[in-house]
């Protein structure tokens, strides 16, 4: 064991300072480190996640840029910002849920959701965003959900609320057509089928684990 | 669809409730249990051990979920693996991106360590699987020398009382006007380590020595330790700053007020100050103001307040309706007013126990907690008294005063630390 002449302490391991005083330490017989030592790791973000916010960077520039040089057709550079902001938005929700893809698989539904909703509402609100994408959206998020949950073989407390709130967000489109704001109704009613189909499947063959997790998520 | 049979939950412990939303990489709120042997840890002995440990801690199987209106325990099919330490100390264990448990089990040449994410249990409670962890390993791997001696471990807990939420148990309802003084707390300051690495040190000192020291003090362990860091972080102070007072939060076993086998939280804190801008800083005067700061808040009266006044909340029908999401964020505001309002912790887990049979194979246990402060943590087993401090700070000061206290006084210490500085 070394001794630090300063503290008075003993110390174990064999390193050359104290750890209290960084003083040198007068030597010992070898001992082994109570901890293993590891090395810092500098965390940086991938090449690829790099490479593609330089390029966002050159693009978002540029076409402010060039949009100021040419103000003829509008403020069009807006759009490639938007269309850019839209992007990183969806792949950042796509890293963080990255662990759980049933996960990310309704997280994506609801953010192309709302940037849709948003890009229909500032071009002048044609309805395409609820008549076609959402409804086409969740109608695919569903199929995606069904088929992976049965390929992976997930336990079911791992993948049943996905699916219900899967289902939930389809049922949302019954509200648009009983308002009459859709005037072509075949994808909403597609994705509202799936939906009760897949909700009611989940309740007939797994009732009483779809009522268990039902309880344990709205316990007060 | 794999395994449709109904999972066993449960909803978190009051004290549990306020770690998932404040867990960060800056605090993780896991704490490490470690044991250390005479000779090398084998890996397949310690699975097996392991393995049969969590037979009888169903606890320890869970993961943790979100509901609508409060995180709750679940069940869950992971089995937990046996590594080989390549993690730094109390790193993250619980992350809402990725389920999993709600600990791990590592091992480094001699010692086991056992790392728990505070939301599941509290340093009690998780010594109950730790020591039993030991017991089975040790026992394993000397088949041979306990084939007639069928020593056990302690007077099990039941299930049901191992399971047992406390908090709402002894929960009474009363209305009360339990009021916390605010003052602003000195707060240790300076740079910290980076990629939110803690130090951890810890000085090995001899039991009898110290409680012998203590005595002269007419105090207890505690609060002989609590008054010596005080001091160490007095000197720390700097003048602008000195009319802050200095003050330890000091978490107490609330299972030994009220008769709980839990393994989950069960614990309250107290929180005890020093003014060193109106008192003098001989550690005779300190030790006499805590004795008194102790016994005040320790009446068993006062803990009731504290238990009810946190409880209340969780009881309340106005806030059970609201959704997590905001839940989260006044979480999250609690937690840093509560951080504001203290110095430095210190965390004395006491005597930890093992059958006589088993002691010739053990040197010592130690825990330690994640912080983003200072923080110490003590136990003992044997003669051996593990003072561990664990600090995101860089600078060593106050950890150094400590044990130039201790050793000025004529009591020996060994020091143990990792190596945060690359050497």
């Amino acid at each position: 064991m070394k001794y630090c002449n300063s503290c008075n302490v003993q110390v174990s391991g064999n390193r050359k300072n104290c750890p209290l005083c960084q003083g040198i330490l007068s030597p010992g017989e070898y001992q082994d480190e109570a901890f293993p030592k590891i090395p810092f790791v500098y965390r940086e973000n991938s090449i690829l996640i790099k490479i593609m916010i330089l390029i966002s960077v050159i693009i978002a520039c540029v076409s402010v840029a060039v949009n100021i040089m040419l103000p003829k057709g509008g403020a069009w550079s807006m759009f490639v910002l938007g269309g850019l902001v839209s992007l990183w938005i969806s792949i950042i929700t796509a890293i963080n849920k990255r662990n759980n893809i049933l996960k990310n698989i309704l997280y994506q539904v609801v953010v192309i959701s709302v940037i849709v909703i948003i890009w229909d509402f500032f071009t002048g609100w044609k309805g395409w965003s609820i008549t076609y994408v959402i409804p086409f959206v969740c109608f695919f998020s569903m199929i995606a959900m069904a088929v992976i949950s049965r390929f992976y073989e997930f336990y079911a407390e791992d993948c049943i609320l996905y699916i219900i709130i899967g289902g939930m967000f389809g049922l949302v489109q019954i509200v648009f057509v009983f308002t009459g704001k859709l005037t072509v109704l075949y994808p909403s009613l597609i994705c509202i089928v799936a939906s009760i189909v897949s909700l009611s499947k989940m309740l007939i063959f797994n009732k009483k684990i779809f009522l268990e997790e039902i309880k344990r998520r709205l316990h007060m | 669809m794999k395994s449709k049979k109904v999972l066993e939950w449960h909803s978190l412990d009051n004290a549990a409730k306020i770690f998932p939303p404040n867990s960060k990489k800056r605090d993780t709120k896991v704490f490490r249990f470690a044991c250390e042997l005479y000779e090398l840890v084998d890996k397949n002995v310690l699975q097996n051990a392991l393995d049969m440990t969590m037979e009888e801690f169903p606890l320890y199987r869970s993961v943790i979920k979100k509901g609508l209106f409060w995180y709750y325990l679940e069940q869950s099919h992971y089995r937990p693996e046996v590594e080989e330490e390549s993690l730094p100390p109390c790193s993250a264990l619980y992350d809402k991106n990725k389920k999993s448990l709600l600990f791990r089990v590592m091992y480094y040449k001699k010692r086991i360590s056992f790392e728990v994410y505070h939301a599941l249990s509290d340093g009690t409670g998780a010594l109950q699987f730790f020591r039993k962890l030991v017991f089975n390993y040790v026992v394993m791997k000397h088949k041979n020398k306990f084939i007639k001696a069928k020593t056990l471990l302690d007077v099990e807990a039941s299930r049901i009382q191992k399971m047992d939420d406390s908090f709402q148990k002894y929960y009474s309802g009363k209305k009360n006007t339990f009021k916390k003084k605010k003052v602003n707390a000195f707060r240790i300051k300076g740079m910290k380590i980076p990629e939110y690495r803690i130090s951890v040190i810890e000085g090995i000192v001899p039991v009898d020595r110290m409680l012998a020291k203590s005595k002269e003090y007419k105090v207890s362990l505690t609060i002989f330790l609590a008054a010596v860091l005080m001091c160490a972080i007095n000197d720390e102070i700097p003048v602008r700053m000195k009319n802050r007072p200095v003050i330890l939060s000091i978490p107490v076993n609330l299972r030994s007020y009220y008769s709980s086998k839990t393994e989950r939280n069960f614990f309250g804190v107290i929180y005890v100050d020093y003014d060193f801008s109106a008192g003098s800083s001989d550690l005779n005067e300190v030790t006499a103001h805590l004795k008194k700061s102790f016994k005040d808040n320790l009446m068993p009266e006062q803990m009731e307040k504290r238990i009810n006044m946190l409880s209340s909340l969780e009881h309340n029908y106005l806030i059970k309706p609201v959704p997590l999401v905001i839940k989260d964020i006044a979480l999250k505001v609690a937690n840093n007013v509560e951080d504001r309002g203290y110095t430095s912790s210190l965390s004395n887990i006491g005597v930890i126990n093992m059958p006589d049979e088993l002691k010739p194979f053990i040197s010592s246990f130690d825990i330690f907690v994640s912080t983003n402060k200072l923080q110490a943590c003590v136990c003992s087993f044997e003669n051996k008294l593990r003072i561990s401090f664990t600090s995101a700070f860089v600078s060593t000061e106050i950890q150094r005063r400590f044990f130039k206290t201790i050793t000025d006084m004529g009591i020996p210490v060994t020091i143990e630390s990792n190596m945060v500085n690359e050497e």
